[in-house]
C-alpha cells in the first residue's frame, strides 16, 4: 500500500461520521392530496351530457356554417412561427379528421361514476387490498374509462390514444374490455417502441466509444427480443455471455453493444482498464438485473462506512466485489477509437487484484476465485465462467424480484423498495427483520415475492408481468383521493400517483394533440438500410437519430436522457414552461395552417361548442367540463381562427396534458 | 405491514426521502436550501469577497497550450501565427489572437495547470464540478455553478427574474453538463442550446398581445389545476410555480434586451457561438437581472487530427472565435459601471475563467493524423476580472510545453481544477471549506475535497492570481 493509497484510506475514514442515519421508507413524501370536492365537480359536467347532447344534435343541424364570428383582423405571425408553418403546412392534411371528429364527439358516453367496490382481481390486489383493509386505510375509486384509456395507453405505448381510440373504448359495452385493451395494446408495435427506447435509455446505448452500427444493431436486437417475448432470463444471458469479433457489421455480436458502453477507457483513449472494465459490467448489471448497487462496496469495504446506509453491504468486502468481477477476468473489451468498432473476447489472463484504477482506488489485495456473491457459489474453472454468471444471476429470486419491482415503479411510479437500484438484502425477509432502527425495505414484502414468483413462474416474460401490473385494480385507482390524503397512505398504493410525461410521450402528444405528426428522415447508422421516416420519436434507436433541432430543443428541456450521464430527468423547470408556452415548435403546431388540427376546425362547419368538445378529446382524451366548454366557446364566438388558435394552445399548455394521472 | 414511524424522527426522514428522491423538489418545494458547515475554520483564508458574478469560458476538447497561452515556436508552427512576446515572458501567436493584445494588461494568465484525467467525459466532469468522477455519487454531486447560486440564494432579490446559474451551448456527449446533483433543482442550469443566434425566451415582438391574452385564457381554462384547491394533486399546484417562473422572465421588460444582439456586437463578438454566448453574458450581467454563474462552453477543440489544416475548423479558428469574443466581452464589461458600486466596472465585479479540460500533446503533431492527443501534465488558462491582478504570468513550461518548469506559486506544484474551484468560491465569497452532511448518499459532500481521484492534496484558491 504507498502512501497515496493511505492517505485515501484516512480521508474515507475522516468520511465515515458523515454518513447519516438509516434510510427508510421513501414513500413518506409522496405528493399530498389535501381534499376532496375539485375533482367532484370537474366532473360535474357529465350531469348535463343529456343537455349537452341535445344542443349538439340541435346546432348541427340548424346553425351548420353561420358561424357568429366578428371580423377582426388575425395578427400576422413573426416569420419565424411562418417559416416553421412552412413545415406543417407540407405535413400530411387528414380531410377525414373533421368529419370523423364530430361522428365520434357525438357518440361519446358520460364517464360513469364508478363503483366503490373494487374486485381483487389478482395477487396485487389481494396483497394491497388486504393490507388496506386490515390498516383501515381508505383507498381512491377505480378510474372512469377515459382516464384509465389515457393512462394505459401513455404507461404501455407512450402515446396518447386517438380520438377514435377513445370513442370505441369508451362506448363498448364489453364488461372485460380494459382487459382486452391492455392485451391489444401490449401486441402492438407502439409497446416494443416505447419498452426498446426506454432500454435503450437504461443500457446508454449511443455511438459513443461502441459506434453507429453496433448502436443500431443493439437496438434491432432489443426490439426483436421484445417483440417475440424472449423470456428476460434469456435476453439478459445474451446481453451477458456476447462476444464480439471486431468487424464493422457485428449483427451477429448485437447484444455486445450492452458490455461495450460500459468499457473503462485508462490514461487514454487508447488503453484499457481491464478490472474498471469487469467492475463497472458487474456493478451496472447487478444495478439493472438484480436492483443492487455495489458502487460502494467496489472502492472499500462496508464494514466502518455503510452501516447507516445499507446493512446487507456493510457485511460486504471489496474483494468480494473482485470476486464477482472475476467471472469477467477472462473477458476483454476492448475499443478501437475512431473507427466505429470494438472486440469483446475470453482471452484475457483473469482479474488481478493488484491492478491499478483510472475510477476507484488502486486494486491492492490478494487473488480471488470468482464467487457469486449473493449465494457465495463458486465456479467451475473448466467452462465458460460468463455462463456461469449469467446462469447463477438469473436464477437467484432477487432476479425475478428487482425486475418486478423496477418495471413495478414504471406502473405505480414509485417501487415497492426504493431506490429500484437499492435492494438491500438483509432487509427483504419479515421472518428475520434487520435490526433496530431498521425496518424491512419493501413496503409490502408479500407482494413483491408474490410478484416475483409470477414473473419467474411465466417463464420470465415482460409481457406477462407488465399484464398482471396493470391488469390489478389496484392499478386502475383514481389519482383523485375522495377524502384528506395523508402521507402514510402513500405505502398501501392506495390511490394513483400522478406522474410527468417523459419528453418522448411530451412530443409525440402534441404531434397527436394539434395531428402534425412529424416525418423524420432516419439518420441512418447502418449502411445499407432502406431510407424510411419516422413518426413518433421512440422509433429511433437513439436520440442522434433524428436531426429536427425544434423537437430536439423540446426533448433536452423535458430531461431527455443523453444516453452518457445524463439519465431520463422527470423533473419540472422554467424552460419546460417556456418551451410549451413560447417555442416554435408549440407555437407552429397551433396555427391554424396546412394540416394543423386548428386548420382542419377552422374550415369545418362545426359550432364552437362542437369544436370545444372535439379539441378537448383530441388532446386529452375526454371531454371538456361544462365550464371548460363555456370558456373555449366563448372564446371561439369571439373570433373564430383566434379562439381556435389559442384553445389549442392552452389544451397543450394544460397540466393535465403534461402529466399523465 | 411494516411502515412504522418508531424509533425514527419524521422531520429528518422527510428530508432524507426527499432528497433520496431527488429532483423532484420544484420551485416554492420545501428544500430550498441545505444547511452547510464549516470544516477546517481558518482566521487567515477568509474569502476573498472581490466578485459578484462568474464567468466560465469551458473550452471543451481541451487547448493546445503551446499553440495559444504558452505559445511555442516549433517546425510544427504555422507560418501566420506570428508568435511575439507580450512582456512578462508571455508569448501569444498575435497572428491568430489578433485582438487579445488589447485586454492582455487586465488578464492573469496561467501557465501552470495540470488535469488529473485524459479522458473527455471524466475531465469534463473535473472541471465543471471540481471533483473526480466517482460513480458512487455522480449523482449526487453539484456542478460549481449550483453550489456558487445555492450560497448565494439569500441574496436575490424579488426583482431578479433570470436564473441565478445560466449555461451556454453544452454538449450533449461525453459527461454532458452537470445539474444541480443533491441540492434543489432551482440552482440547477438554465441550459441555452444555439448557435449563432440567440435563444427565444422573450415572446416575438410580433406575439406579445397574443401571448398575454393566451396566459390570461390559461389561467382561466386551467383554473381547477393551477390554484392551491382541495383534491388537486400537489405536482399539479407545483408546476404551475414554473409557469409563473416562465411567466416572470417573458414579461421582464429587461429580457427582450438581454436575448438580442445588434449587428454592431455581432462583428465584434463574431460570428461563432462562443461570440453569441459571451455577448449574451453580458447583456445579462448588465441587466442585473438575478444571473450570477454562467458556465459559456465553446465546443470543438479535440483536434486528434488536421489541428492546421486551411479550410476546416481547425485550433486556429477556434482561437480566432475566442480571441473575438473574448477581448469584446473583457473590453464591454470594463467599460460598463458595476451593478453594486457603481465607481467600479462591472469588470471588477465579475470573475472570468477561461479553460479547457487538459492540454494537447507538446511537439510536433503526429505524422499520420497530424494532430494533437490529450494531454494533462501542462496547459494554460486565462482569468480576469473580479479582483485579479492585471497583467499577471502564472508558471512556466519548458521550450516544447510539455513539462511545467516553474509552478508559479507557493505551493510549488501544478495547479488543479480543484484549486480554481477554491478560487472560484473565494473570489465570490463562499468559504471553499464548507461541507453538507445531509446528502442522498449518506456521505458528506465538501466543496472541495482535499483528495482528487488519485491524489492527496491540500488544494487551495491561487493567492497569486489576485491583486
Amino acid at each position: 500500500m504507498n502512501a497515496v493509497q493511505i492517505g485515501k484510506g484516512l480521508l474515507l475514514m475522516s468520511r465515515q461520521r458523515s454518513h447519516g442515519s438509516p434510510e427508510t421508507n421513501p414513500l413518506i413524501r409522496l405528493l399530498c392530496l389535501e381534499r376532496k370536492g375539485a375533482w367532484e365537480r370537474v366532473r360535474s359536467w357529465s350531469r348535463n351530457v343529456a343537455i349537452n347532447l341535445i344542443l349538439f344534435f340541435f346546432s348541427l343541424s340548424v346553425f351548420g356554417q353561420e358561424n357568429a364570428t366578428t371580423k377582426k383582423p388575425i395578427p400576422k405571425l413573426p416569420q419565424d412561427i411562418e417559416h416553421a408553418s412552412d413545415k406543417i403546412s407540407r405535413a400530411r392534411p387528414d380531410s377525414e379528421i373533421s368529419e370523423r371528429t364530430s361522428a365520434v364527439v357525438a357518440k361519446l358516453p358520460k364517464p360513469e361514476r364508478s363503483n366503490p367496490e373494487i374486485v381483487r382481481r389478482n395477487l396485487i390486489d389481494e396483497h394491497l387490498f388486504a393490507a388496506m383493509h386490515e390498516n383501515r386505510i381508505p383507498h381512491a375509486a377505480l378510474s372512469d374509462d377515459y382516464t384509465f384509456l389515457r393512462r394505459i395507453h401513455l404507461d404501455l405505448t407512450g402515446r396518447i390514444p386517438t380520438p377514435d381510440q377513445v370513442a370505441t373504448f369508451v362506448g363498448d359495452p364489453d364488461t372485460s374490455k380494459r382487459d382486452k385493451e391492455i392485451d391489444r395494446l401490449i401486441a402492438s408495435d407502439a409497446w416494443v417502441d416505447k419498452w426498446a427506447y426506454w432500454y435503450g435509455d437504461l443500457f446508454r446505448n449511443c455511438a459513443n466509444r461502441i459506434g453507429n452500427p453496433a448502436t443500431e444493431n443493439l437496438d434491432k436486437w432489443i426490439r426483436q427480443s421484445l417483440s417475440e417475448d424472449k423470456p428476460y432470463d434469456q435476453m439478459v444471458t445474451e446481453l451477458l455471455t456476447a462476444t464480439a469479433s471486431g468487424s464493422v457489421w457485428m449483427p451477429d455480436a448485437a447484444p455486445a453493444g450492452y458490455l461495450a458502453r460500459l468499457h473503462i477507457p485508462g490514461d487514454t483513449m487508447y488503453s484499457d482498464r481491464h478490472e474498471d472494465t469487469a467492475d463497472e459490467i458487474v456493478v451496472q448489471s447487478s444495478k439493472f438485473f438484480l436492483g443492487i448497487n455495489f458502487q460502494c462496496i467496489s472502492c472499500h469495504g462496508g464494514t466502518g462506512f455503510l452501516e447507516k446506509v445499507d446493512v446487507g453491504l456493510s457485511k460486504k468486502k471489496r474483494e468480494d466485489l473482485w470476486a464477482m468481477a472475476a467471472f469477467f477476468g477472462k473477458t476483454r473489451v476492448r475499443i478501437v477509437p475512431f473507427q466505429d468498432r470494438f472486440t469483446i473476447s475470453e482471452d484475457g489472463t483473469g482479474y488481478k487484484c493488484n491492478s491499478a484504477s483510472s475510477v476507484r482506488l488502486h486494486r491492492d489485495g490478494e487473488a480471488v476465485q470468482p464467487t457469486f456473491m449473493l449465494t457465495g457459489e463458486t465456479a467451475d474453472s473448466s467452462r465458460p465462467l460468463r455462463k456461469q454468471f449469467a446462469k447463477m444471476l438469473t436464477s437467484h429470486p432477487q432476479f425475478a424480484k428487482a425486475t418486478a419491482n423496477l418495471f413495478w415503479k414504471e406502473f405505480f411510479g414509485i417501487g415497492i423498495v426504493e431506490p429500484v437500484d437499492g435492494f438491500d438484502l438483509a432487509r427483504q425477509d419479515p421472518a428475520n427483520p434487520p435490526p433496530l432502527p431498521w425496518t424491512i425495505q419493501p413496503t409490502n414484502p408479500q407482494l413483491l415475492e408474490g410478484l416475483g414468483k409470477h414473473f419467474a413462474d411465466n417463464q420470465f416474460r415482460l409481457k406477462s408481468l407488465m399484464k398482471v401490473i396493470t391488469q390489478s385494480s389496484a392499478y386502475q385507482l383514481s389519482s383523485h383521493f375522495g377524502e384528506e390524503w395523508k402521507a402514510s397512505y402513500a405505502p398501501y398504493f392506495s390511490r394513483h400517483f400522478v406522474r410527468m410525461l417523459s419528453s418522448e410521450e411530451i412530443h409525440d402528444a402534441i404531434a397527436e394533440a394539434t395531428a402534425v405528426y412529424p416525418e423524420y428522415p432516419r439518420k441512418h447508422m447502418l449502411y445499407g438500410t432502406p431510407k424510411s421516416t419516422m413518426r413518433y420519436w421512440t422509433q429511433a434507436a437513439t436520440p442522434e437519430n433524428i436531426s429536427d433541432s425544434d423537437a430536439k430543443q423540446l426533448l433536452r428541456t423535458f430531461g431527455q436522457a443523453n444516453r452518457e450521464w445524463a439519465n431520463p430527468a422527470k423533473s419540472g423547470s422554467i424552460l419546460q414552461a417556456m418551451m410549451m408556452m413560447n417555442s416554435k415548435f408549440v407555437i407552429s403546431r397551433v396555427s391554424a395552417v396546412g394540416g394543423s388540427f386548428s386548420k382542419t376546425m377552422l374550415d369545418s362547419s362545426l359550432t364552437g361548442d362542437q369544436i370545444a368538445e372535439a379539441m378537448v378529446l383530441r388532446s386529452l382524451s375526454r371531454r371538456p367540463t361544462e365550464q371548460e366548454r363555456e370558456v373555449a366557446r366563448s372564446w371561439i364566438d369571439e373570433n373564430r381562427q383566434i379562439g381556435i388558435e389559442d384553445l389549442q394552445w392552452s389544451l397543450l399548455n394544460k397540466l393535465d396534458f403534461l402529466f399523465n394521472y | 405491514m411494516t411502515h412504522s414511524s418508531k424509533n425514527r424522527s419524521p422531520f429528518y426522514l422527510q428530508r432524507r426521502e426527499l432528497l433520496r428522491l431527488g429532483g423532484l423538489s420544484v420551485v416554492g418545494g420545501s428544500l430550498p436550501w441545505m444547511a452547510t458547515t464549516r470544516v477546517r475554520a481558518s482566521e487567515d483564508r477568509l474569502p476573498r469577497s472581490t466578485a459578484r458574478h462568474v464567468i466560465f469560458i469551458n473550452l471543451e476538447g481541451g487547448m493546445s497550450q503551446l499553440d495559444s497561452l504558452d505559445a511555442k515556436q516549433g517546425p510544427w508552427t504555422p507560418d501566420y501565427f506570428d508568435i511575439q512576446a507580450c512582456g512578462n515572458g508571455l508569448k501569444i501567436p498575435v497572428g491568430v489572437f489578433s485582438n487579445l493584445g488589447k485586454v492582455l494588461d487586465k488578464v492573469s494568465v496561467v501557465r501552470s495547470m495540470a488535469a488529473w484525467d485524459a479522458v473527455h467525459g471524466r475531465a469534463q466532469y473535473y472541471i465543471q464540478t471540481g471533483h473526480p468522477l466517482n460513480p458512487a455519487l455522480s449523482k449526487e454531486v453539484p456542478a460549481i455553478g449550483a453550489v456558487v447560486c445555492h450560497e448565494l440564494a439569500h441574496e436575490r432579490r424579488t426583482t431578479d427574474s433570470l436564473p441565478a446559474y445560466i449555461s451556454m451551448n453544452m454538449s450533449g456527449n461525453q459527461a454532458g453538463l452537470i445539474n444541480n446533483g443533491f441540492l434543489s433543482a432551482e440552482y440547477g442550469p438554465l441550459n441555452l442550446s444555439f448557435d449563432k443566434g440567440a435563444p427565444d425566451l422573450a415572446p416575438r415582438k410580433d406575439m406579445a398581445e397574443t401571448m398575454q391574452r393566451r396566459w390570461g385564457r390559461l389561467q382561466t381554462l386551467d383554473q381547477q389545476l393551477r390554484q392551491n384547491q382541495p383534491g388537486i394533486d400537489r405536482s399539479f399546484l407545483d408546476y404551475h410555480q414554473y409557469y409563473r417562473g416562465a411567466w416572470n422572465i417573458m414579461n421582464d421588460p429587461r429580457v427582450p434586451d438581454i436575448f438580442s444582439i445588434n449587428e454592431e456586437d455581432k462583428t465584434r463578438y463574431g460570428q461563432s457561438s462562443i461570440g453569441t454566448s459571451l455577448a449574451l453574458a453580458r447583456n445579462m450581467l448588465r441587466a442585473d437581472a438575478g444571473t450570477r454563474f454562467i458556465l459559456a462552453s465553446h465546443g470543438g477543440w479535440d483536434h486528434h487530427s488536421d489541428i492546421y489544416k486551411p479550410g476546416s475548423r481547425n485550433h486556429p479558428v477556434l482561437m480566432g472565435e475566442l480571441d473575438k469574443a473574448f477581448t469584446s466581452l473583457v473590453l464591454d464589461l470594463e467599460a460598463l459601471p458595476g451593478s453594486r458600486d457603481r465607481s467600479k466596472s462591472l469588470l471588477d465585479e465579475t470573475l472570468i475563467v477561461c479553460m479547457g479540460e487538459f492540454g494537447r500533446t507538446p511537439g510536433d503533431i503526429s505524422a499520420t493524423r497530424a494532430g494533437r492527443e490529450h494531454y494533462i501534465n501542462a496547459h494554460s488558462g486565462m482569468f480576469v476580472g473580479g479582483g485579479i491582478a492585471r497583467g499577471g504570468v502564472i508558471g512556466q513550461t519548458d521550450a516544447v510545453g510539455g513539462t511545467i518548469t516553474d509552478f508559479g506559486w507557493s505551493p510549488a506544484r501544478p495547479i488543479y481544477m480543484e484549486d480554481v474551484a477554491c478560487t472560484i468560491y473565494s473570489a465570490i465569497g463562499i468559504d471553499w471549506t464548507k461541507k453538507v452532511e445531509e446528502t442522498p448518499s449518506g456521505r458528506a459532500f465538501h466543496f472541495v475535497e482535499s483528495a482528487s481521484g488519485t491524489d492527496y492534496v491540500d488544494f487551495q484558491p491561487i493567492d497569486e492570481l489576485f491583486a
